[in-house]
């Protein structure tokens, strides 16, 4: 019955998800299931298909075979709606390099169709919670890679999203700027949003997920929530490491 | 192991283009089948025609004799080919392939090796001046009346202007690496390769020739070279020809090393404060006022970034500047025809070639200066028919001020300017944005290039170039059947008439190839995105 109450309300809902290029399958037959209001990460190993998949969600990828479901409208179908819905950081190179760090915030927002005077404030108060308020007047190509990311993840909140597709949004950012992007996110989820994340960082995920997907060669080898995986004797480097097969100890090489 | 001395070198040097033709090869793959085929076609039919001028070089050499008119030619000739080696590229922005020196500089190179490679890699835009004189070379070998050795004549012709042309580039570079003094900087070099024209035009290269009649041509490098290609050399023409290398390969050596340290400091964008253009602002901002969003906010980014952008604002001054010093002498300089069309279509002339070289920023390429930044426009709630009508909106706002500009310097210079020339230029360049923008749109997505718009010139090859020198005509066809009718029918009526005819056809021409280009490029998003986020191996194009 729960099941099925989740299965209802669910922020993301995929179904025998596909990508191919080629005739290697990037992602092959994803079944996955975010809950509302959860905080949700999806971890795997390099070229295990998260990335893919994000795309996929995000729709910057199309899909080989198989459906999406973003907010409960389907994907691409009811694309323009869902993406005016989302909030995304997909990578650095979404930015403009030459807008400042203000004047992007504020075309984002107005992309969002927040009112300008609306998109400036934002922008504004955006700049100040992510101590960029002194650089706002920089253009963004001076910007350093953590600053990039801040700036990145403004403009996903810049318009109040309900859900929020993350690929690695706390790599390059120091220990402070990190810290504040968890703390709101955590509040994010406070109010009913969904945050989807994929991290290489196993001690965020832990720390800030209630529920995980871990995928390796583009399908789902293990799901559950945070407290179903705790309740073993491992932990999730050690389950994470066990369920992508990479145990066996590297060889060290005669020249090194 | 490591080799010792040369082979190491070698042994990066071969490593080096090895990297860059992996990184192209690598690329194959995505290449849109329908952009290379385009491509090759015209390749085959400009260096088809390259090499039917070389089987002619290599006629002329095979049979040239004592006779003087044939040795002023070719004197003329490499005059002719020295110009557009050096100056061309300056004129159309565009200064060929170049090594990427920050990649490169971590590992232990050699300095002399990279310089090496610099020198070989300005080929590329001269391409067309070696294929001839191979040509050339070919014919004086196949001739039993010049000595073996007349060939070198061209060889070293070739030497001096392979590191003449990478000790330009690199002091270019170097120049607009800082910022103050990028756009006098471009002033004063477009002015000096505007210079042999407006000489040519005026006559005052004629009172030049005059005044410099006593001084020996000899010591010229293409004099030099003419007098051992044609047999006649001197025992002391090698040696100013080898001064000539010498010289140009010390300068050559001299900006190469100054740029390494630029490179080394530089940054991959510009560093620019914007806190100055704030006063400006309702020059970006007045969409807002205008339209509504997102369309205004979409036209506001365009303004912002491409005016803050060295290499648009270096193509857009070329524009008024350039243009007005070329054609202006050519239209009216000629004092025996004042109602030649040059001279009364100047103003649209000058115009033309301003929306010609804004072509590939602004029309063709349009997704080009925003990288792999473009990917905002398929994540955003928009539809990606507005994005293009936004980008092409502000295409025509900068069109329309470029021809506002060169008319207020026409003005203040008192260049006869009529009210109906002024519409009839307006009215041309807004026929041809209509056309530019309809093939642009669907090259904007067929054929997406990243761009990087902290450099002044582009990195291009003469590929990319020529292809828009052979689609921009393409784009003015209409405009010409237009002069064509008040040419036949000696009637403004008439020409007007025929341009809104075609303004017709082209918008809906236009309105066919919006929705074209948006189905495609939502369709093919991904390849979109993955061309225009595409890093350049170790030599950039």
């Amino acid at each position: 019955m729960l099941e099925k109450r989740m299965e209802m309300s669910a922020a993301i809902r995929v179904r025998q998800l596909r990508k191919l290029y080629g005739d290697k399958a990037a992602v092959d037959g994803l079944d996955l299931t975010v809950p509302r209001g959860s905080f949700f990460g999806f971890l795997g190993p390099n070229g295990a298909g998260k990335t893919t998949t994000i795309r996929m969600l995000m729709g910057l990828a199309a899909p080989s075979e198989g459906s999406i479901e973003l907010l409960d409208l389907a994907m691409p179908e009811r694309a323009l709606e869902i993406k005016g819905r989302i909030g995304l950081v997909p990578d650095e190179s979404l930015l403009f390099d030459a807008l400042t760090g203000a004047e992007f915030l504020e075309f984002v927002g107005r992309m969002y169709k927040l009112d300008r005077a609306v998109a400036r404030e934002r922008a504004g108060e955006l700049l100040t919670l992510f101590e960029l308020d002194t650089a706002g007047r920089k253009l963004i190509g001076e910007y350093s890679k953590g600053m990039r990311k801040r700036i990145a993840m403004s403009a996903a909140l810049i318009h109040r999203p309900e859900l929020f597709l993350m690929d690695e949004p706390f790599e390059g950012v120091d220990a402070v700027g990190a810290r504040l992007m968890k703390e709101l996110l955590i509040e994010q989820v406070h109010r009913g949003a969904t945050v989807f994340i994929t991290s290489h960082v196993l001690e965020v995920v832990e720390r800030l997920c209630d529920r995980v997907a871990i995928i390796n060669q583009g399908k789902i080898v293990l799901e559950g929530t945070m407290a179903e995986l705790r309740s073993g004797s491992e932990s999730l480097e050690d389950m994470f490491v066990r369920v992508v097969g990479a145990e066996r100890v590297a060889e060290t090489l005669d020249w090194l | 192991m490591n080799s010792p001395g040369g082979s190491v070198v070698w042994n990066q040097v071969r490593a080096i283009a090895w990297a860059q033709w992996r990184s192209s090869w690598n690329r194959l793959p995505g290449v849109n089948k329908g952009s290379a085929t385009a491509t090759v076609l015209i390749g085959i039919l400009w260096y088809g025609a390259i090499v039917l001028l070389a089987a002619g070089a290599a006629l002329l050499m095979a049979q040239l004799g004592h006779e003087r008119f044939l040795t002023l030619l070719l004197s003329a000739a490499l005059f002719l080919m020295f110009v557009y080696w050096q100056f061309v590229p300056v004129i159309m922005a565009s200064t060929g392939s170049a090594l990427d020196l920050r990649k490169l500089l971590v590992y232990p190179i050699r300095q002399g090796a990279l310089f090496g490679i610099e020198v070989l890699l300005r080929v590329t835009t001269g391409i067309e001046i070696l294929i001839v004189l191979a040509g050339a070379i070919v014919g004086s070998l196949l001739n039993r009346q010049l000595p073996l050795w007349s060939s070198s004549g061209f060889v070293l012709f070739i030497v001096f202007n392979l590191l003449l042309a990478a000790g330009i580039r690199d002091m270019m570079v170097r120049l607009f690496a800082k910022r103050r003094i990028r756009e006098v900087a471009m002033f004063l070099i477009v002015i000096t390769a505007a210079l042999p024209q407006v000489l040519l035009i005026t006559g005052a290269g004629r009172r030049i020739r005059t005044a410099l009649a006593g001084v020996p041509t000899a010591f010229l490098p293409w004099d030099a070279a003419t007098s051992l290609a044609t047999g006649r050399a001197h025992w002391w023409t090698p040696l100013v020809l080898l001064g000539w290398i010498g010289v140009a390969y010390i300068f050559g050596r001299m900006q190469f090393a100054r740029s390494i340290v630029v490179e080394v400091e530089s940054t991959a964008t510009e560093r620019s404060s914007v806190s100055g253009s704030q006063r400006f602002a309702f020059l970006y901002t007045w969409p807002t006022r205008v339209f509504s969003d997102p369309f205004a906010v979409l036209m506001e980014k365009e303004f912002r970034a491409l005016s803050r952008s060295s290499r648009f604002r270096v193509v857009f001054v070329m524009g008024f500047t350039l243009g007005l010093l070329v054609w202006v002498p050519m239209s009216l300089g000629s004092s025996r025809h004042p109602n030649s069309f040059l001279a009364a279509n100047y103003l649209t002339i000058v115009s033309a070639y301003a929306v010609m070289l804004l072509t590939d920023l602004l029309f063709f390429n349009s997704f080009g200066p925003d990288r792999g930044a473009a990917q905002i426009y398929f994540l955003v709630p928009v539809k990606i028919e507005r994005v293009f009508l936004a980008k092409n909106a502000a295409a025509v706002v900068f069109v329309l001020a470029e021809v506002a500009i060169i008319t207020v310097v026409c003005l203040l210079f008192r260049l006869p300017l009529t009210p109906i020339r002024f519409a009839e230029t307006l009215t041309v360049c807004l026929v041809m944005c209509v056309f530019l923008l309809a093939l642009g749109n669907m090259a904007s997505v067929w054929n997406p290039r990243p761009m990087n718009m902290a450099q002044p010139f582009k990195n291009q090859g003469s590929r990319v170039q020529w292809m828009a020198l052979v689609a921009f005509p393409l784009a003015c066809l209409p405009v010409v059947l237009a002069y064509l009718a008040r040419f036949a029918l000696d009637s403004e009526a008439d020409f007007f008439g025929v341009l809104a005819v075609f303004a017709a056809a082209g918008l809906y021409f236009y309105g066919l190839a919006l929705e074209t280009a948006a189905r495609y490029g939502q369709s093919h998003r991904e390849s979109v995105i993955e061309a225009l986020s595409r890093h350049e191996g170790v030599i950039s194009n």
